[in-house]
């Protein structure tokens, strides 16, 4: 898949995941990482893009464990930035689905009429 | 020093990055990676997570620096259409994004469509027909997902001042709307963050929604009022209302300067109500913890019809 366009995804699901709770970075490159492959694009500097446009702030949480954590949370720009993007995203995934379906979900049937269709022009 | 990190620095380095914004980003990665090395995990299988090192710096100097050159171009508005009238009436529609808006007269009898910005003009749903101007932006325009966010588009619509102007639609979602020294019968809003000044004009009616932009109006004429809010801000001053000003809100502020109006239904949860020599004759308002303050110079006094509230109050003074 082209990068631009998985970076534009990715950047959905930070803003996604951020919209729920404030988290840490860790957590969200893990929480991406569990359910799509991201190793051609990098989370952090989506991350630290979005941070720098203002939306999301950071803050400090003192951990059991050493260094204090570094937790993002989204701002109400981040959040109207969210809408608009999943807005886009709806849209643009809506007409996707319209046109891949359009021959029904079955792979059996449309595998019979693409062989009958095959096979029809073959005999003339 | 892990290998990962190390690399990192070196290819950051490489960026034209500053030496804060270099500290600061492997500051965060040192973080993530105890982090992951705490849960157990390989620095090798860590890899996958975070990215290739050279990657990561490639995309962090490209955010840092969204060119300002991108910016600057088309800086000015150029003339995307004029019409010469087909009707003595004239209605607007417009349905846009995050385009910013003007809607001033015209100097001659045309109506015109100025816009600067990168994104395609072509591609806007633009026409006018039995005396009603449409511009909506495309549905697949270029997505916002996949693009620089410094596209964005600014449009102006000039409106002769001898055309009898009816009705103006506005939707937006980010857009600001400016309008200015126009007539208009009937002028509906909506938006959710965009910001609205509407000045020096005349209204019969209007009707204005936003969800977290701000309002502002100077200067205006209007029959009624009907203005409903979730977070954003009311500003009005200098506005005559005929008969009814309606407004509703979460928690938006109201401030009001040398006004008037017949009757106000004010309704809030914890939005404040500020009113300076605002001469009214009656109000009714109900609350959940938002104050209504009135302060007027002139001593006409003002019926309360209704209150209701748990814990505003209502002062009116003069």
């Amino acid at each position: 898949m082209n990068a631009q366009f998985k970076r534009g995804i990715i950047e959905l699901c930070v803003l996604s995941v951020l919209v729920e709770k404030d988290n840490y970075g860790y957590d969200i490159i893990n929480e991406l990482y569990n359910h799509i492959n991201v190793s051609e694009n990098s989370i952090y500097p989506i991350l630290k893009r979005l941070t720098d446009d203002g939306h999301f702030t950071t803050y400090l949480v003192e951990s059991k464990e050493g260094a204090p954590r570094k937790y993002y949370q989204m701002t109400e720009k981040g959040f109207i930035y969210y809408l608009s993007l999943r807005e886009e995203w709806d849209q643009f995934i809506g007409g996707v689905y319209h046109v891949i379906n359009k021959g029904g979900k079955k792979n059996d049937e449309i595998y019979r009429r693409f062989k009958e269709r095959i096979e029809k022009t073959t005999l003339k | 020093m892990m290998k990962f990190i190390e690399d990192l620095k070196k290819e950051l380095k490489k960026q034209h990055l500053s030496d804060a914004e270099i500290e600061d980003i492997i500051k965060d990665h040192e973080d993530m990676m105890k982090e992951a090395l705490e849960e157990g995990h390989q620095e090798s299988d860590v890899i996958l997570r975070f990215g290739d090192p050279a990657l990561i710096a490639k995309e962090l100097s490209k955010s840092s620096n969204i060119s300002d050159e991108d910016n600057m171009a088309n800086d000015t508005y150029q003339l995307w259409k004029s019409y010469t009238p087909s009707e003595e009436s004239f209605s607007l529609v417009v349905k846009l994004v995050s385009e910013d808006l003007t809607i001033q007269p015209s100097k001659d009898d045309h109506i015109r469509i100025l816009y600067k910005g990168r994104e395609n003009i072509e591609k806007y749903h633009i026409s006018y027909t039995k005396g009603e101007l449409n511009i909506e932006t495309p549905k697949l325009r270029s997505f916002s997902l996949f693009r620089n966010h410094t596209n964005d588009m600014k449009f102006i619509i000039e409106v002769p001042k001898e055309l009898d102007f009816k009705t103006c639609n506005q939707h937006g979602v980010s857009s600001d709307l400016l309008l200015h020294d126009l007539k208009i019968s009937l002028l509906t809003i909506n938006t959710t963050s965009g910001d609205c000044d509407i000045k020096d004009s005349i209204l019969t009616d209007s009707r204005w929604n936003t969800v977290s932009g701000d309002l502002k109006a100077s200067r205006l004429h209007i029959s009624n009022l009907v203005v409903s809010m979730v977070s954003g801000d009311l500003n009005l001053e200098e506005v005559h209302i005929e008969s009814d000003l309606s407004i509703s809100t979460v928690s938006g502020d109201i401030d009001i300067k040398d006004s008037k109006a017949e009757t106000v239904n004010f309704n809030t949860v914890s939005g404040d109500m500020e009113a300076k020599d605002f001469y009214i004759e009656s109000i009714k308002f109900k609350s959940v913890s938002g104050d209504c303050n009135i302060q007027n110079k002139d001593k006409t006094p003002i019926s309360v019809l209704r209150s209701s509230s748990i814990s505003g109050e209502i002062h009116i003074k003069s």
